[in-house]
């Protein structure tokens, strides 16, 4: 599904070059459950951000299911992006001023979705990530471990085949970090593809791969045999 | 300590530049427009208050009763002021002047123009009006018959920079000797002229005194000691009137009394007929009224900024409280950068104006000489500070207050909203701005319309390619036909004809009896009335569309013929004018002594200006007259024209000079006032439109400014582009439509108000409104997705990190 060949990044600012990424090689097969690793500053967010199409890069090969990304018109990517992937955040990035309910109704909006469709999946999603009884909360009134739920929602109502995770248990305590860990488990076993950036060993437990960046290169990749 | 502050104020400019420079360059315009106004109505307001003691100066207005209707003149008989001062010795003095209203031409050496400015007066004009005299001796220097005092723009078309007195300069027929150098006259001056010849050497004897006190030929200034002696002598006037004028007044049923206006409320006192262009108060006050809204507009992107600003900074505001700032501190940070903007705006005000009032025509546009030297710089300062300093103080005080407010450290720990209040605030201020914006857009939109349908109507007459030659002799008036003839033989005259009266310039008024529809009844009424020439329908190209237009024979026969306009025939109610009788003139015995039979009818014709509508009006002929000579040249070969009606005149008529005036221009001047107003509410439209741009700027950037962390979101939930605008523009779209909503019937009610001077006005094309309203909208559109679209274009990412 993705193929990153020694791709590279760099942050150009007026004084420096940072080197955020260097000659990234990467597969990532349909139905994984990837971690990526590694200390404050090593580039797992820039990573993350370009696979997502969020960002571009400077060098290499980037190709998505056989579509090479850099070729690509900002159109397509917006395409690809609003029809295959979902993101997660560490800091939830809800709309403080729209309730849960609509949070998780937006992507369904901007990808045309019928409003009685979207009545039905919306409902679909706040049953799984039990918020039903918050549907008309706003953000601010829900706690960390529900808001990221609510981001989990959003990212998943639109079917995506692909969820990027920034530490998505980052600013959770641990009890509401393992319930968002078995729900993306939980996704990932009905055959949704996962890569998520964390500190955490525990949590990158639950994944079917270790990736481990170390200032902008990959270090090592292991595999999790799961029991 | 105060030197950290400056510092730290400075800091904070320099690091939001371009939108610290915007909004100063918006306050400098602003103000620069605010002190244009302000010189303009401080010249306005000092009309003639430039000379010396113009507080004991009365101009003697006429006040004339002809069967009970009043009839009021600017100007008095050139006999009355020598037999009042003769009657009434508190009179101090009185000097006489008289306009040349036409185009003379002056040759010195090889230098030659066409004056139009010249203007005759008592030897002792220069003692009742004593302004400053730059070159000669104001007690004697009219005192020589062929004297000329000239202002210095006279004496540098003619003779440049050296010394004009003891040259010469000669009209066709005299010489004139300069005796006298005067500055030019300031623009706020009633009665200017560029030169000034001496004259009226009164050979009257009595009766012709008499009779000729029920004419108006000049203006006549008193010099009385007070006010008191003003309200004197306009009390004592019967009894001159009942020793001087009563028989005469009583043989036509007229009377006579004067007026005195001090000198410097003539300008802006009552509407005098055969007066010169005067002022209306009201517009004044409408300038200061618009110079104070287009500083209130731009005093409104000031005071946004300021909000913006201290909405951006409440972080740091929590900061230094932390580290030790008390409220007033940080206040005094607020006001002090305000403070600094503004006076930064206020020398970029001063240099603009400057440059307005040096480098570009606005002074030549507007007939006015302002310059920021000629006033008093004490007052200007004045005017200055208080002005910037409101603004200042105002724009900083809900950043100031609110900043000092916050609580330091939940402001470091981010979170800390500077209330929605100033967001609102912020809107409609804007919308505000918009509202009015729209409105004089379509205002002067309105206003450029009418002086388009004035200068372009159908008058009834063709005012176009008409040169005016006044006849003031009889000499004269006794050649014109053989100039005619003559002229007949030129390919580049057209045809030509002699008029008591010009179109514009007033028409006579008197009384005629005139038979009833019935017939055989006759009935008294004060009509307009114009004696004309044979031939003066053809030249003006007005159209008789009943009967006919004046035979050669009608000069031959017993009942006169005369010429009627529509308007006649429609007030008159007669169904069949052809024929109709008409009596007028009075002998002593009180009968008419002429008759007359109408012959045909003129379409309506405007003979006064479009602020007037048309009325009855009679023409009669009357051939080998004094008055004007009307010809209508090529258009194609104006030059060639002139030479050649100069060249006939010259030979025909030697002892009086050819002058001429356009009638045209005669009539444009009767708008001068309107135009002027449409010209500077033109140059207060760019204002107005560049501010509120500014304004609209300030506000989508703030608002997309706010939402940029929502934009990213959105934009990785798969919105696009598109979606993402209309997003902000749903937000100001309220506003706008709500602001252009409102900016409709105002612009209705202002251009109303101002169309109602006029008699005959271009209808209101609601389409003006529709257009204008479309292509604001569009415009607000247009701006506010620039900075959507800004924001939108980023990739996600950078906008994600935005908070
Ligand atoms: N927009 C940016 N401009 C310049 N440098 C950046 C930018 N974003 C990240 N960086 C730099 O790139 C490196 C990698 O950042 P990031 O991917 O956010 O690291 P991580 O998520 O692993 O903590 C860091 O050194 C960071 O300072
Ligand atoms: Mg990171």
């Amino acid at each position: 599904m993705i193929q990153l060949h020694h791709l590279s990044k760099i942050y150009k600012s007026d004084t420096v070059e940072t080197h955020a990424l260097k000659e990234i090689s990467l597969q990532v097969e349909e139905g994984e459950f990837v971690s990526i690793m590694g200390p404050s500053g090593c580039g797992k967010t820039t990573l993350l951000n370009i696979i997502g199409l969020l960002d571009n890069f400077n060098r290499g090969l980037y190709i998505f299911d056989s579509k090479e990304v850099k070729e690509l018109a900002e159109r397509e990517s917006e395409k690809i992006r609003k029809d295959n992937i979902g993101f997660v955040f560490q800091n939830f990035n809800l709309l403080d001023e729209l309730t849960v309910y609509e949070n998780i109704e937006l992507p369904l909006i901007y990808l045309g979705v019928k409003s009685s469709e979207r009545k039905l999946r919306v409902t679909e999603i706040l049953e799984r990530i039990s918020l039903g009884h918050r549907s008309g909360h706003f953000p601010y009134q829900l706690s960390g471990g529900q808001q990221q739920k609510v981001a989990i929602g959003r990212a998943i109502v639109a079917k995506p085949r692909l969820i990027l995770a920034d530490e998505p248990t980052g600013n959770l305590d641990s009890e509401q970090g393992s319930e968002i860990m078995e729900m993306l488990t939980a996704l990932n076993e009905s055959g949704t593809t996962i890569i998520m950036v964390t500190h955490s060993i525990s949590d990158a437990a639950y994944s079917s791969r270790l990736v481990k960046l170390m200032d902008g290169h990959l270090v090592s990749e292991k595999s999790f045999l799961h029991v | 300590m105060f030197r950290a502050r400056l510092k730290f104020a400075f800091r904070a400019l320099l690091k939001n530049k371009t939108y610290s420079l915007l909004n100063i360059v918006g306050l400098a315009l602003g103000l620069s427009v605010s002190l244009i106004i302000f010189l303009y109505l401080n010249s306005e307001f000092g009309f003639d208050k430039h000379v010396p003691n113009h507080e004991t100066i009365y101009r003697v207005e006429g006040e004339f009763k002809i069967n009970n209707e009043i009839e009021q003149f600017a100007g008095s008989s050139r006999a009355l002021a020598p037999l009042l001062a003769k009657e009434y010795d508190y009179i101090d003095d009185y000097t006489r002047l008289y306009h040349i209203d036409v185009n003379v031409r002056f040759k010195s050496k090889n230098k030659s123009h066409y004056e139009e400015d010249i203007a005759i007066a008592d030897n002792n004009f220069f003692e009742v009006f004593e302004i400053p005299m730059l070159k000669g001796d104001r007690k004697t220097c009219l005192k020589e018959p062929q004297s000329l005092v000239v202002t210095q723009h006279f004496a540098q078309r003619y003779f440049g920079e050296t010394n004009p007195v003891g040259k010469q300069v000669s009209t066709s027929n005299h010489t004139y000797t300069v005796t006298g150098l005067i500055a030019n006259w300031p623009s706020n001056s009633h009665h200017k002229f560029d030169a000034v010849l001496s004259a009226f050497n009164d050979t009257l004897d009595l009766q012709e005194q008499l009779n000729s006190l029920w004419q108006v030929n000049v203006f006549t200034f008193l010099k009385l000691p007070s006010s008191d002696q003003a309200d004197r002598l306009v009390a004592d006037f019967p009894g001159f009137y009942d020793k001087y004028m009563r028989p005469m007044g009583e043989s036509f049923g007229g009377h006579f009394q004067i007026q005195l206006s001090e000198l410097s409320e003539i300008h802006f006192g009552r509407s005098l007929q055969y007066d010169r262009k005067g002022g209306d108060k009201s517009y004044l006050y409408a300038f200061a009224a618009i110079s104070l809204i287009v500083l209130i507009l731009a005093g409104i992107n000031f005071v946004n900024m300021a909000t913006a600003r201290g909405m951006k900074r409440v972080k740091e505001a929590g900061l230094r409280k932390v580290l030790g700032a008390n409220k007033a501190e940080i206040r005094w940070l607020v006001f002090l950068e305000s403070f600094l903007l503004s006076f930064a705006s206020l020398f970029m005000a001063f240099v603009l104006v400057e440059l307005v009032l040096e480098l570009t025509p606005f002074n030549e546009v507007l007939q006015k000489d302002l310059s920021l030297s000629h006033i008093n710089t004490g007052l200007l300062a004045g005017v200055a500070l208080l002005l910037t300093s409101s603004v200042s103080v105002l724009s900083a005080w809900y950043p100031a207050f609110s900043l000092s407010k916050v609580p330091g450290l939940s402001a470091i720990r981010g979170g800390y909203q500077l209330g929605k209040r100033s967001v609102r605030m912020r809107r409609i201020l804007v919308g505000f701005q918009f509202c009015i914006s729209v409105a004089v857009v379509i205002t002067a939109l309105g206003m450029y319309r009418q002086m388009n349908y004035v200068s372009n109507k159908d008058l009834g007459f063709n005012k176009e390619d008409i040169l005016l030659v006044s006849v003031e002799d009889s000499v004269t008036a006794s050649r014109i036909p053989k100039i005619q003839e003559q002229l007949a033989n030129s390919p580049y005259v057209m045809a030509s004809s002699t008029s008591f009266s010009v179109p514009g310039r007033g028409l006579g008024r008197s009384v005629f009896s005139l038979e009833s529809e019935v017939g055989g009844l006759f009935e008294q009424k004060v009509i307009d009335n114009m004696q004309v020439s044979l031939g003066y329908c053809t030249t003006m190209e007005m159209e008789v569309v009943e009967g006919r237009d004046f035979k050669r024979k009608d000069n031959l026969s017993e009942e006169k013929a005369v010429l009627v306009n529509q308007k006649m025939v429609e007030e008159q109610g007669w169904e069949q004018p052809i024929g109709k009788r008409i009596r007028w003139g009075f002998d002593e015995s009180g009968e008419e002594m002429f008759y007359g039979t109408v012959v045909g009818v003129v379409a309506n014709f405007n003979a006064h200006s479009l602020h007037e509508s048309i009325k009855p009006t009679v023409l009669f002929l009357k051939d080998n007259q004094l008055g004007t000579f009307h010809i209508r040249v090529d258009s194609e070969h104006l030059k060639k024209a002139l030479v050649s009606i100069e060249k006939v005149w010259a030979k025909h008529n030697p002892e009086n000079s050819f002058q001429f005036s356009f009638l045209n221009k005669t009539l444009a001047n009767l708008y001068q006032e309107e135009q002027r107003q449409s010209q500077l509410i033109l140059y207060l439209t760019y204002m107005a439109i560049f501010i509120s741009f500014l304004g609209l700027t300030g506000l989508a950037s703030f608002t997309t400014g706010l939402r940029t962390r929502e934009i990213g979101i959105r934009k990785v939930l798969g919105a696009d582009v598109f979606q993402m605008v209309n997003l902000i523009f749903k937000e100001m779209f309220t506003l706008i439509v709500l602001s252009i909503l409102l900016a409709l019937p105002l612009a209705y009610l202002l251009i109303k108000a101002w169309l109602s001077g006029f008699a005959f006005s271009a209808s209101l094309n609601p389409l003006i409104f529709a257009f204008s309203a479309l292509v604001a909208a569009l415009l607000a559109y247009l701006i506010i997705s620039y900075h959507s679209l800004k924001v939108a274009r980023n990739k996600p990412v950078d906008t994600l990190k935005y908070e």
